[in-house]
């Protein structure tokens, strides 16, 4: 049965209460992007979030929404802490996937001339494709005090500067991990994996500010036009991987005791005060860590192989990380519920933290500014950084989009797009794009996702996000 | 040759028919569809015998945590399933022993982060099994 859209405004669409929906369902989008969806079930999984309990105000998701399992990718869900579930789904197997971007005092016209060399440097240096095994050894204890540590593991074991901790969300370590509430199968598949890239839609990309919108913003930020930038997507590895699949494990069996009934077993949860979401709650703040103190490790790599490039020091190069956003996270802060301050469980899977100006949570450098936010596109066209928005805070929990989003299976892409082809046609533009097999460029291809633009239009027009600049993509390495 | 497996459309993610005669012939079509989307590698070589036990409430659950314990087998340990021995299968337990090819340096096509429980399913289909599941890329 098709899920109803109501039209609300220009940017929003409405799924009505209906069944056992315990709220309505917000769509953030606009017709070309509600049209591109058909067929796609994503609505109905925004419905079906609406159904857990304890669920604040409404289902939401961001314009970028595709199908997912359970939840949808874009979806952002707050709980109640007191009465509301956690949900292993509603975070996503990839925990705290994320993307930062560095800028440096580099100009286009002298990156150009050798970025073949530059892009294989980068290949040589950062391990990745499916099974990539990191350079570093963890013994169990170092593994565990990453789990615990995150980002702050990564500086103190010399790959990164204290300076890039204050430009990460909760300055790349959460508190409340607990090591011992992730299994040692997943231990297993992290062990190996730290400061690997991972395969799919994980990267680096070399790019360049292609255009500024808001002046102020882009100064503090460090970004003049022309001037070279790096992106850097990834996650919590295998390691986050068996988290969430331990735990929906041990969510079916509270669903199973307590004889609930669920639209979709990916959505199998428990209270967020129960044993067993609280012990959730631990193994995934451990695998936060993780994502965080891998993406610092990939950063030095960076950092590191520009050196080599360059011949020139990362801090001769100005090479400093700009902020680093989580994805895939599930977090307890507060806001405004009928009108009184409220403690909340915010799921985004698929979503961006967006807050407007004046939080203590936000560096102080970008507290007069707002949050920034990353979006990153596909390899072809652009990607952008904005700021977050009071709007954002009061109508969407704090929350944006994530990136372009897909319209095509993997299997499509393959089936239809000459991977090759799509090569060779980037390079005539000046992009070149490294990776471990062609399977994984066709999946990527540009014509498999949706057009960032359309996407970030949404959210600048809703007023949730500001652009704050525009990145065009020269050299990628794909996981 | 009836088919042994076939693929269905999801946006993000890649979703699977398995087919089998008996539950046996099923798990191991698993693995080969699993192992197609993985790679175009096909182990040949069998050098590690492994005792698999899996246990789960529910059917569905068996068949998920069985495509998990593929994914850990080839992420950590490097092995690829030939074939599967002594295959005991209940509703709450699944025994076998399987033989493997460790790999090493094959090249890999697509990442697979686990099988999801979302449309997961074992039930009687013709003359023997249908399996659905869909695994996260």
């Amino acid at each position: 049965m098709k899920t109803v859209l109501e039209k609300i405004d220009s940017y929003r669409y409405r799924i009505p209460k209906t069944g056992n929906m315990n709220v309505e369902g917000i769509i953030y989008s606009s017709v070309p992007l509600i049209e591109a969806m058909e067929g796609d079930e994503s609505p109905a999984q925004v419905a079906n979030v609406a159904t857990l309990d304890g669920i604040v105000r409404y289902s939401l998701a961001m314009p970028d929404i595709h199908w997912g399992y359970g939840f949808p990718i874009g979806g952002v869900a707050a709980f109640d802490v007191e009465e509301g579930v956690i949900s292993p789904g509603g975070v996503g197997y990839d925990i705290n996937c994320g993307v930062r971007v560095i800028r440096t005092g580099l100009e286009i016209e002298e990156t150009k001339p050798r970025l073949r060399e530059l892009l294989y440097t980068l290949k040589s240096k950062i391990p990745s494709g499916v099974g990539s095994k990191g350079k570093i050894k963890l013994s169990k204890e170092d593994e565990k005090n990453v789990l615990k540590e995150g980002a702050k593991w990564a500086v103190a074991n010399g790959f990164g500067n204290s300076s890039d901790l204050e430009k990460i969300e909760d300055n790349g370590s959460v508190p409340g991990a607990d090591p011992e509430e992730v299994s040692s199968r997943a231990l297993e598949r992290g062990k190996d994996q730290l400061g690997t890239l991972g395969s799919g839609n994980h990267f680096v990309e070399v790019g360049y500010v292609d255009e500024i919108y808001l002046e102020k913003e882009a100064k503090i930020m460090g970004l003049f036009k022309g001037g070279i930038t790096i992106i850097i997507h990834t996650g919590s590895r295998g390691l986050g991987h068996q988290v969430c699949d331990d735990y929906i494990a041990v969510m079916n069996d509270y669903i199973r005791k307590n004889k609930i009934t669920l639209p979709d077993r990916q959505l199998a949860n428990a209270p967020i005060k129960s044993k067993e979401g609280v012990r959730y709650l631990k193994a995934m703040r451990s695998a936060m860590n993780f994502a965080w103190a891998n993406r610092q490790i990939i950063t030095y790599l960076t950092r590191v192989s520009f050196e080599e490039h360059f011949k020139a020091s990362p801090k001769s190069l100005a090479m400093d990380l700009v902020y680093d956003v989580s994805h895939n996270t599930a977090k307890e802060e507060t806001f405004l519920v009928d009108g009184k301050k409220k403690k909340l469980l915010v799921l985004r899977k698929g979503a961006t933290r967006a807050y407007g100006p004046g939080f203590d949570i936000i560096p102080e450098i970008y507290r007069g500014i707002g949050q920034p936010v990353i979006v990153p596109g596909d390899m072809g066209r652009c990607s952008y950084i904005l700021v977050g928005t009071q709007k954002a805070v009061d109508d969407t929990f704090g929350s944006t989009c994530h990136g372009a989003g897909r319209i095509m299976s993997r299997s499509q892409a393959k089936k239809k797009i000459n991977a090759r082809e799509v090569v060779n046609s980037l390079e005539k533009e000046g992009i070149f794009v490294a990776a471990d097999s062609f399977a994984t460029i066709a999946e990527e291809v540009p014509q498999a996702y949706k057009d960032v633009s359309m996407v970030v239009d949404v959210v600048q027009g809703a007023g949730i996000s500001k652009k704050v600049a525009k990145f065009k993509p020269l050299a990628i390495l794909k996981g | 040759m009836k088919k042994a497996f076939r693929t269905f459309r999801h946006t993000a993610d890649i979703g699977f028919f398995v087919y089998g005669t008996t539950l046996e012939e099923l798990y191991t079509n698993a693995a080969y569809a699993f192992y197609k989307v993985l790679t175009d590698f096909k182990p040949s070589i069998l050098n590690k015998k492994k005792k698999i036990i899996i246990k789960g409430i529910t059917k569905e659950e068996l068949w998920v945590k069985w495509f998990n314990e593929l994914i850990f087998q080839f992420e950590v340990n490097s092995l690829m399933l030939f074939k599967l021995e002594s295959f005991i299968i209940s509703k709450s337990i699944l025994k076998a022993v399987g033989y493997f090819q460790k790999v090493k340096d094959i090249e890999v096509k697509t990442g697979v982060k686990a099988a999801t429980y979302h449309k997961a399913s074992v039930e009687k289909h013709k003359n023997g099994f249908r399996g659905t599941i869909i695994l996260d890329v």
